[in-house]
Order: C-alpha cells, then structure tokens, then sequence
C-alpha cells in the first residue's frame, strides 16, 4: 500500500482526536457524576429516568400528605379518648347519683356533669390550624343548641389525603357519627336529660340516662376505632413510603449516575491509549528517506 | 545522419531529468497542500531513425505531466461526505433542540411535578390563599415552559430555514466557480497538456459541492466537468443551472422550475424542516391541547369560595396550542377547590384532591396516557432522534475520514517517493551531461584531431 506522509499524518491526527475525545467523555461523567446528561445521552434510559423522576416527587408529596394526616387523626384521636375519659367519669357520677339520695349531693353531680358536657362540647368543636376537627368541610363549630336542641352544625365531607399511587385514606370522622346525633342519640342531650333526672331525683330517668351514657361511649369508642384503623393504614403507607423513596433514589442513582470505579478505570485505560497514539505519532513522524540522504 | 545528432539526444535526456526534477521539486513543496494531487512526468521514446544496420534511438520526450488520479476514489469520497454533511448538519439542529427542551433538569416535565404539588398542598388546606396562590404560579412557570420551548422551536426553525437559503446561495456561487474554471481549463487544455493545479482546484471545489449539496460531478471527454442533482445539469461546460430555495415550503428547485431532491448538508437542514422539528412541535401541541382540556375539565366540575363553577385554568389558540399557552385564572378566588356547590364548604378540597388525581389519569392521546407520559415520551422521541443522527454522524465521520485518507494515500505526496525519484533525475542528468562530454569528445577528437598527420 502507497502511504503518503500527509495521509499518515492525517490518519495519526484522527486517531488522537478520537482517542480524546473518548477521554474527555470519561472526564465529563467523572466530574459531572453524571451517566447521562441529555435524553440523547440514553434515550430509553432518560425515559425511565424521568419516569422515576416523576414518581419520586409524587412520593415525597405523598408522604407530607400523609403526615399531614398523620397529625391531624393523632390529635381526633386523642380528642376522642378525653372524651372517652369524660364520659366514664359522667357514667360514675350517675351510678353514685343514682345511689345516693342527699338532694346536696345530686346537685353537686348535677353541677359537675354540666361541667364536663361544657368540656365534651368544646372536645367536639376543637379545631386543628383554625380547622374543626370534627365538622367535615364547614368552618363553623360542630355541635351547637340551635333553639335549645343540640344540633349537628357541621358536613359531612370527608377530608382524603392521598397517600399512596392510587391510595386514598379519609382521616376524619365527623362529630355527627362519634357524637351519636346520626344514630339520634347524641351525647350532649343526653347529658342533659341526666342532669335534669339529678336534680329531679327521678331515679327512673337516672337509670335510662345511664344506659343512654353507655350507648354514647360506645359510639365514641366506635368512632376511634375508626380512626384507629385509619391509623393503621397510614402508618402503613407511611413506612412504605419511605421504602418507595429509598428504592426509587437507588434505581434513580443506578441509572443516572456513574459507576465511579468503572469510570476511573475506564479514565486511565483512555489515559494511556491516549499517550500511546501521542507517542507513535512523535515517533514515526522523526524520520523521512531526507534524514539519510548526504 | 549528422554526427551532432548524439548530442540532442543527450540534451533531450537533459530535458527529462530536468522536468522531473522539477516535478519532483513542486511534489515536495505541495506535499502538505490539501487536495494537492501528485503529477509525475510521463516520458516516451522519440521515435528512431533509420540506418541500414537498423533503427538508431533519438532519445527521450516528455509526453506530458499528468496528476496521478484514481477517479473512482473520488466518487466513493464524494459519497461519503454528502451524507456526511446531511447528518452533522442534522445531528447539530437536533442537539440545539433537545438543548432548548432544558431535559431533564428544568424541562416540562419537571413544572409538572411542581403543578402535582400545588395541587396536592391546595387538597391539605383548600381555604389557604398561599396555595391557592401557588396553584397559579405553577401553572405560570408551567405554561412558560412550554411556551419557551415552542417559541425557541420556532426560532429554531426560522434561523435554520434561513440558514438553508444561504447554503442554497453558496451552492450557487461554487456552481459559477466551477464553470469558470470548466472555462479555463477548456482553454488551457487547447494549448499545452493538462492543467493539473486548475483540475485540483476543481476537484476541491466537487468535493466541497458534494458535501454541502450532494451533487454528482462527471468529467466529460473534452475535460469539462458536468454537476447534476437529481438528473438535472446545473453545470454543463461553462453554463450554469443556478437553484432556488423556497422559504415557505423550504423546498430547493431547479432553474427549469422542477423540486430537485438535494443531498449534503442542504439535506440535513431540509429533513429537520420538514420531518423532525415538525413531528416535535406536533407532539408538544397536543400534549398542551391534553393539559389543557384535561385540566380544565376537571376544573369546571369544582366551585370557587364564591359557589361558582370553576371557570378555565388554561387558554390556548386552537392549532397553535403550545405557544400561546396562558393561565387563564389570575385571583385565588378563581381556584374550584371545592366539589360541592351547594352551599360551598370552606374546606371542601374534593376538585382539588381530583386535580392533583389528574397526575395519573389516562388524559393524554385521546385517553390512551397520563399526561406525564406524554411529555416524557416527546422527550424521549426529541432524545432518539438526536441519538441516531448523532451515531449516525459519528459512524459516517468515521467512513469519510477513512475514505479520504484512502484516496490521500492514493493521490497524495510521498516524501520518500519523491526524494528517490529526485535522485533518479539527478542520477538522470548527471549521466546526459555525461554522455554530452563524451560526445564532444569524440567530435573534438574528430574536429581538431584527424587529418594532421605530420603536421
């Protein structure tokens, strides 16, 4: 084969060109820690990247809702169990009232279970950032006397925070189901007609207000077991959820990012395939028949 | 026969080694001259005159300095650098337009996760004006990017449209220089044996002609060189086709008024033109149409604060969807967060809740895909496509550097070549002189020598 000296030198240019460029490649990941960095980079791979992208930022949204959620069942909850506190010690008091004759004495119960109906109202009202906790969407309270009857003043919206892909969990009950008033029944008249049997001394009205109470704990206990459950499902997805991020940041990694062993590997291989072209060009292009002609 | 006769035929020997020194000379000084081809000194024996004991050799003459060039290692190289030039001018627009996208750091799909939040934050506290206020932003930062990309696309094509119309201008101008230099060469060829260092001129210029339009080049018998696209002359002797481009359809036509189908890098701006960027801007139009429409119909199921019925969040002209993408709402007040209308909960999040929903609903491409999958899957095809004109370009430059150096190798100066054909002259020249002094020796030896006997 004729070879010319421009062509070799030519050909020899080419050849350390390439093997730069392929070295620069290999520096801009290792700098970049970046595998890819344009979809043409990887087209399919950019897809699925963009797809676990996308995926990761509706976990992270997902897991505020659900902390959001989270908080806001921790405190109906607890709401709840003061209530069922509250109405434990009207059930007491009603046993003791039924019991015990002195007029005094049933005056002074009478008192103190108007006192904790007041609690059991503004429990039913509390309200979590400016929000009530038990009145659905409304903004008002959820348990007022409209004309001397306790009434339900709230929705019965349920609040949903989605907490998963495809997972939604309602974290409110209303105080129309834990009060009793959707089963007609509602804790706060009957604490009335208690107080009112008290101070009657109808022994009879005692007796059904007391079994009246225990309905009314029953339902409240009802209503935190639904919580309860609620809880559950959301811790659950609380814990998956961290797992979900964990995985989708490593699958996210192993895509995008370089193997950074492989890479310095590949740097040094490029390195030294690089020098080597560099020096068979300055060795081969010294000499010409011209060096040893006389 | 005169007796002087050896002495021509030593100086025709003198002549030879003289015109290839020459030669040799001008090989070396061109040696590293790109599109240089190497010319050597094609010699021939006079023709021999008669004596009657045979036929007596009257020396050398140079028939003629001729390029030593293989024609069919410039039609491979021509190929080679057409399609070449289609796809680096291709693999060049391409890159700018996935560039402009902004994948996949701060790109469309990137707002859409920010506009999924807003949605998701306004479900958490429906009433709060912060997020009612952030749902509006993210669908300002979201339609901006949309209109960015639609609007640098446009950009994109109006800058390359015009870009293909100088190419088209240029193409011109090389197709006027190669008929003036048919017309010199026509004319020197008349004269004196071929004008080599015009014919490389010429070559360089099909070369150049090949890349930038794909055009075939033809040498004719009488030297002239005859380019033609698409079977149609534009160069014929010394008259020139010129070609025409047409910003509207960006088609390339010729003077007789037929389209001709262009190579080279005229290729590469048409196919971006007319296939690419088309296909891209397309699928960005409907997939702003989908966003749109998605949203705003599930936006219209909802009520604001005030009872009303949700009104459009998003306004587009219809066939020119992504460019004048706007957000339609500009008060929290206009935000439908609220599923139920009669009367209007404060903290009724059910429309918002089923927006954020859209994230994954069947909405896009006639309810085949979410509209995240959309977006991705344009940029991914944006991304493939640039992939493959990207290899492609890399693949070919690997081609052409190999054909070129081929007929570099072929056609090109080699030092050690030329410094054995300069002592070979050398060698040549010596030994005419030689053969000169040996002559008029024997004629001094006949001159002033003989008839003085006994002088």
């Amino acid at each position: 084969m004729r070879v010319t000296h421009l062509g070799a030198h030519q050909a020899a240019l080419t050849r350390i060109n390439t093997r730069l460029s392929e070295y620069a490649v290999t520096q801009d990941q290792l700098a970049s820690g970046k595998r890819m960095r344009r979809p043409s980079d990887d087209p399919t791979g950019m897809n699925r990247a963009l797809e676990l992208r996308a995926a990761l930022a509706a976990r992270e949204q997902e897991g505020r809702n659900a902390a959001d959620g989270k908080m806001w069942m921790d405190l109906a909850d607890s709401k709840l169990q003061d209530a069922v506190g509250q109405l434990q010690r009207v059930r007491e008091l009603a046993v003791r009232g039924a019991t015990f004759t002195s007029p005094q004495e049933r005056e002074a119960i009478a008192l103190e279970i108007g006192q904790l109906r007041e609690d059991l109202v503004s429990l039913a009202n509390s309200q979590h950032q400016g929000r009530g906790l038990f009145s659905g969407f409304s903004a008002g309270d959820a348990v007022q006397k409209v004309g001397g009857v306790w009434t339900y003043t709230g929705d019965a919206g349920q609040i949903n925070r989605r907490v998963g892909e495809n997972e939604v969990v309602t974290i409110n009950v209303t105080a129309d189901v834990a009060f009793g008033f959707s089963a007609g029944n509602d804790v706060f008249s009957v604490l009335d007609s208690l107080e009112t049997a008290l101070r009657a001394d109808d022994t009879a009205g005692i007796e059904t207000a007391l079994g009246n109470v225990d309905d009314g704990l029953q339902t409240v206990l009802g209503g935190l077991g639904i919580l309860g459950a609620r809880a559950n499902q959301i811790e659950t997805a609380i814990a998956r959820n961290a797992d979900d991020k964990i995985t989708l940041t490593q699958q996210l990694s192993s895509l995008e990012d370089v193997d950074i062993a492989e890479a310095v590997m590949d740097l040094e291989l490029q390195k030294t395939a690089y020098e080597a072209a560099l020096a068979a060009f300055a060795q081969s292009s010294q000499t010409s028949l011209v060096d040893f002609l006389r | 026969m005169s007796d002087f006769i050896s002495l021509y035929t030593a100086f025709s020997g003198l002549t030879a080694a003289q015109a290839g020194i020459n030669t040799a000379s001008h090989n070396v000084a061109n040696a590293s001259t790109i599109g240089y081809t190497r010319q050597q000194v094609d010699l021939i024996s006079r023709t021999p005159y008669h004596q009657r004991f045979g036929q007596v050799g009257q020396g050398v003459d140079i028939q003629q300095i001729s390029r030593s060039r293989i024609a069919g290692l410039d039609t491979q190289v021509r190929t080679s650098v057409a399609a070449q030039g289609r796809l680096d001018v291709l693999s060049n627009l391409l890159s700018g337009t996935e560039a402009l996208m902004g994948e996949p750091n701060s790109g469309i799909t990137n707002s859409m996760s920010g506009l999924w939040g807003a949605f998701d934050e306004l479900t958490l506290d429906p009433p709060n004006t912060a997020a009612r206020h952030s749902v509006i932003s993210a669908l300002g930062e979201l339609t901006t990017n949309i209109r960015n990309v639609a609007e640098k696309w446009e950009a994109e094509a109006a800058s390359a449209s015009s870009l293909l119309g100088k190419y088209v201008d240029e193409t011109n101008g090389m197709l006027r220089e190669v008929a003036e230099l048919n017309r010199l060469i026509l004319s020197a060829s008349n004269f004196d044996g071929p004008p080599n260092d015009l014919l490389d001129q010429r070559d360089r210029l099909l070369d150049d002609l090949s890349n930038i339009a794909g055009v075939t080049a033809t040498t004719m018998d009488n030297g002239s060189a005859r380019v033609s696209l698409d079977g149609l002359s534009l160069v014929s002797d010394t008259m020139v086709s010129p070609l025409t481009y047409d910003p509207a359809t960006h088609e390339v036509s010729h003077s007789a008024g037929a389209i001709v189908s262009v190579g080279g890098e005229l290729a590469g701006f048409q196919s971006y033109l007319n296939t690419e960027l088309p296909a891209f801007q397309a699928a960005l139009n409907d997939f702003a149409k989908d966003l749109a429409d998605g949203l705003n119909s599930q936006h219209a199921f909802g009520f604001t604060p005030a009872g009303n019925a949700g009104g459009a969040l998003l306004n587009y002209v219809p066939g020119d969807e992504a460019a004048s993408l706007t957000v339609a709402v500009s008060d929290h007040s206009q935000i439908a967060a609220a599923g139920s209308g009669s009367p209007v909960a404060e903290y009724d999040g059910l429309n918002a809740e089923a927006l954020a929903n859209l994230r994954s609903a069947l909405v896009a491409d006639g309810g085949t895909v979410s509209l995240d999958d959309s977006i991705r899957s344009l940029v991914s095809y944006v991304g493939e496509m640039t992939a493959a004109a990207t290899s492609g370009s890399r693949t070919q430059a690997a081609m052409t550097a190999a054909a070129e150096n081929g007929r570099m190798q072929a056609h090109g100066v080699s030092i050690d070549e030329e410094m054995v054909n300069l002592i070979t002259y050398q060698r040549a020249y010596e030994a005419a002189a030689r053969v000169m002094t040996a002559v008029d020796e024997s004629l001094d030896t006949l001159i002033n020598r003989t008839g003085v006997v006994g002088r």
